[in-house]
């Protein structure tokens, strides 16, 4: 009886191996066939905040507290992983260092210049935002139409590039200055009315 | 007194067993994690990995903002996988669908979630599953977790429905996963997993009051939450129910009226890439009986933390202490204490790779009080659980992503399990995405499969546990494919070929009673298909069925004639659900089930609609008028029809205050 159970267990593990096997196969064969790999969605969204803190002007006295070095917050699960970092290693703008700091609360993150919201703060985008109304933070991210929602620029992809839009509204209501390099590429938006209650 | 069935032989027999499953286990655990690192070695080799990332990455920097514009990029997040992404048949319950549905306890809630079977079995009990084999007692492949405590009993590895509960208005979401889920989830996750998550406190801060009264329950609900300084926030509440009895079909009253009452609270700290959050709840409440009422009672508490790292991983470490004590008077009592302790580190590794591996410590105290009817022997045991898991989620190509895991737990019965799976996510376009998974799962043999034993004393000629009762086994295949074919329209099919080994059967023993043992088998395959519409701005339908053929049989060497013991499904189960949001601040909402009929014990068809009239007042202030079981007097849902209950069209109303 034992012998038996043991040779059952063993012949399903070996069935699924085999599976597992076939499984490797193909998926390898998928892969050897893949040409060398294009950048991923995070790393081409990094690489536009960094073009962001290049063509965004922050009031001067955002930096004081900041120890004169320009922040790129990530608010929530963060998705870059080491991308960010990656992206802005050795990198400064107009004088000043960048650096990458991850928050999990919103109003630790109020001293950002750049601020990306991970979509697993979507539940609470509007206390977020109403946290940030007077504060000079760029906020970013790719929720779906985070832009209308009151953010600032909204990543979005198409055709498998990522474009951007952005309420100049809600940018120019914290007294930030979009340069026009970034404003002819995005699409411009606005705040959506409000619904009912 | 498994000592009178087996003074010495129980022991040994275990060790020996034990021994030698280990070996063989060894034997299938290297094979996996070979292939598992044959795979990895290969992905690795295939995809250029970390080195080629960071030149990518620095190389973008360098492209014109026109430039950037024009890089295609490959798969979209990868770590934060929304579920619309997830390689399994997924269906989420989500705050504001629990808000309309009207509906004030969760196992009602749960009869939204298109790939589940719930029956109602009478006022207090609940027979829920997926993709089968439903009962109260049978229904044991389901893995149940409230904030990441698991809430399935080791008594059957069922779930005591009747003390499941939250105040209803905090529970933020609840994701229902039928299929194996095992790997990352934890250990009974055979058939499905439900995931019921309560708001953060950050979110409820604010007073709220709830009152309901209507044709066969009272109920009440307070909650407040409040900033507990610049870091924390903490939300406490209460909450308390009185249901009516249910009725037989010939009219009679069933003695199953209960009442309930439950505390509890939340607090959540946050400071810099680091949360705490801390919880706990406390309930007490008395079942009424032929004879003396049953009581039950519990209390909870469960710390989080989760701490981002700057590299971008995330840790969480959790551990709960949960208590639960039910006296049945006539019948048994059962004190279990759980001890629960579990981590888990997530990472992405190269360009490609995420990775995610923990492990937990899971111990059980239980004590059972036996009866003249029934005893668990040894009455007291210490059942303990390890385990280990480790999962990759490889992005093979642009939109092609393959996930490979495995789980090995050890348990107090059988020791050693391993519960692999790998499942393929094809995202062919940026709205539609094509899945696939083999899984093997396990369901490991609760205390009913070994210890219990009927009559209370020798010689037990009703019911023995299994000495020898081991794990039933799962091979699951699936194929799914969700989409949203319009802007405004979701669809989700899920096929899945189930086959399964050493599920329990009773065995006739000559001169003695029957003795449980693992001798029945079989596959089941089925679809579970849903979808939804906004058919106007204020207007969604959605719907959902699910089909399901079981064919189970008894090995050759059975003596178990009894299939009907393997739970009782209807093969055909249609949903659909309307909400409008009409002029005036007003909302209108209707649920209709129909439900094929059960084969053994016979259960008509029933088809019901339950309907939901809400009015906000004003800001914060609402009026809901509810109706259940519309359509007809009453109907039974689950049982033999002499002795079960029959639920009837009942009618509720509710205010609630939001401050």
């Amino acid at each position: 009886m034992g012998l038996l159970m043991a040779v059952l267990g063993r012949y399903q593990c070996v069935c699924l191996c085999l599976l597992l096997a076939l499984w490797v196969a193909v998926s390898g064969g998928l892969v050897a066939r893949a040409e060398s790999p294009a950048p991923t969605m995070h790393q081409v969204q990094a690489a536009f905040l960094f073009n962001f803190a290049k063509f965004v002007t922050w009031p001067d006295d955002a930096f004081q507290r900041s120890e004169n070095s320009l922040i790129i917050g990530v608010l929530g699960e963060d998705p870059f992983g080491a991308v960010l970092e990656e992206t802005i290693r050795d990198k400064t703008v107009m004088g000043k260092k960048l650096a990458v700091k991850r928050f999990v609360r919103i109003q630790d993150a109020v001293n950002s210049h750049i601020l990306f919201l991970s979509s697993s703060e979507e539940s609470h985008l509007p206390q977020i935002l109403k946290w940030l109304e007077r504060a000079t933070v760029l906020t970013v991210s790719d929720m779906e139409e985070f832009a209308e929602r009151g953010g600032m620029v909204a990543f979005t992809v198409e055709d498998q590039k990522v474009r951007f839009n952005v309420n100049v509204g809600a940018v120019e209501r914290v007294g930030l200055k979009m340069g026009s390099q970034l404003l002819k590429l995005a699409k411009i938006v606005g705040d959506k009315p409000r619904m009912g209650n | 007194m498994t000592a009178c069935a087996h003074p010495f032989a129980a022991p040994l027999k275990t060790f020996s067993r034990a021994a030698s499953a280990v070996v063989v286990l060894i034997g299938c655990l290297v094979r996996v994690v070979s292939v598992w690192l044959l795979t990895l070695a290969a992905t690795i080799a295939c995809t250029s990995g970390f080195s080629h990332a960071a030149a990518a990455t620095s190389e973008l920097t360098e492209l014109s903002l026109e430039e950037l514009m024009n890089v295609e990029v490959t798969s979209v997040s990868k770590k934060t996988e929304r579920l619309s992404d997830a390689a399994a048949s997924v269906y989420v319950i989500t705050r504001e669908d629990i808000r309309r549905s009207g509906y004030t306890s969760i196992p009602e809630i749960l009869r939204m979630a298109p790939n589940l079977q719930v029956a109602r079995v009478n006022s207090n009990q609940y027979a829920i599953t997926a993709r089968g084999f439903n009962s109260t007692t049978i229904a044991n492949k389901l893995l149940v977790l409230i904030d990441g405590r698991s809430v399935y009993t080791p008594l059957f590895s069922g779930v005591f429905w009747d003390v499941q509960d939250t105040l209803i208005e905090d529970i933020e979401r609840i994701e229902v996963i039928s299929g194996p889920g095992g790997t990352l989830w934890g250990s009974n996750a055979v058939n499905g997993v439900i995931n019921i998550i309560t708001r953060h406190s950050r979110d409820t801060t604010g007073a709220l009051v709830s009152l309901g009264a209507g044709t066969e329950e009272l109920g009440a609900g307070v909650r407040y939450g409040a900033k507990l300084g610049e870091n924390a926030t903490l939300r406490v509440y209460g909450k308390g129910f009185n249901r009516d009895n249910t009725v037989r079909g010939n009219g009679t009253n069933v003695e199953d009226a209960w009442k309930k009452g439950q505390v509890g609270f939340r607090t959540d700290w946050g400071r810099g890439s680091d949360a705490l959050t801390f919880q706990g709840d406390g309930y007490t409440g008395t079942i009424d009986q032929v004879s003396d009422d049953s009581s039950i009672s519990g209390a909870n508490l469960l710390a989080r933390w989760n701490r981002t790292l700057q590299d971008g991983s995330a840790l969480q470490v959790q551990a709960y202490f949960d208590r639960t004590r039910r006296i049945v008077p006539g019948t048994f009592g059962e004190l279990l204490d759980t001890y629960d302790i579990e981590a888990q580190h997530r990472f992405q590794w190269g360009a490609s790779h995420e990775i995610v591996w923990g492990g937990g410590y899971r111990l059980m105290h239980d004590a059972v009080t036996n009866s003249a009817v029934l005893a668990f022997l040894p009455n007291v045991k210490v059942l303990r659980l390890a385990n280990g898991f480790v999962q990759d989620s490889i992005a093979l190509r642009e939109r092609l992503n393959l996930t490979l895991g495995v789980k090995l737990e050890s348990n107090s019965y059988t020791g050693l399990e391993v519960q692999p799976n790998a499942r393929l996510a094809w995202k062919f376009r940026d709205d539609a995405l094509l899945w696939s998974a083999v899984s093997r799962a396990v369901r490991t043999p609760s205390r009913l499969d070994r210890d219990l034993f009927a009559p209370g004393t020798p010689p037990f000629t009703t019911l023995a546990g299994g000495p020898d009762f081991k794990s039933e086994k799962l091979i699951a295949f699936e194929i799914g494919y969700r989409a949203q074919p319009a802007p405004h329209a979701s669809l989700s099919i899920s096929t899945f070929y189930n086959v399964y080994d050493d599920l329990r059967s009773v065995e006739p023993v000559p001169g003695g009673g029957p003795v449980l043992a693992n001798k029945m088998e079989g596959h089941t395959y089925g679809v579970e298909t849903w979808g939804s519409y906004h058919v106007l701005d204020w207007w969604r339908l959605s719907a959902g069925y699910n089909y399901l053929k079981e064919n189970l049989g008894f090995k050759a060497d059975s003596g178990d004639t009894n299939i009907a013991a393997a739970g009782n499904d209807p093969a055909h189960q249609f949903s659909a659900r309307s909400t409008m949001n009409l002029p005036h601040n007003l909302e209108w909402d209707a649920a209709l089930r129909v439900i094929g009929a059960l084969g053994s014990p016979d259960v008509p068809k029933y088809v019901t609609l339950d309907t939901r009239l809400g009015w906000t007042i004003w800001k914060g202030l609402e009026i809901s008028l509810i109706g259940y079981n519309l359509l007809d007097h009453d109907h039974p849902e689950s049982g033999a029809a002499a002795t079960r209950s029959e639920l009837a069209r009942a009618f509720y109303a509710r205010i609630v205050w939001v401050y």
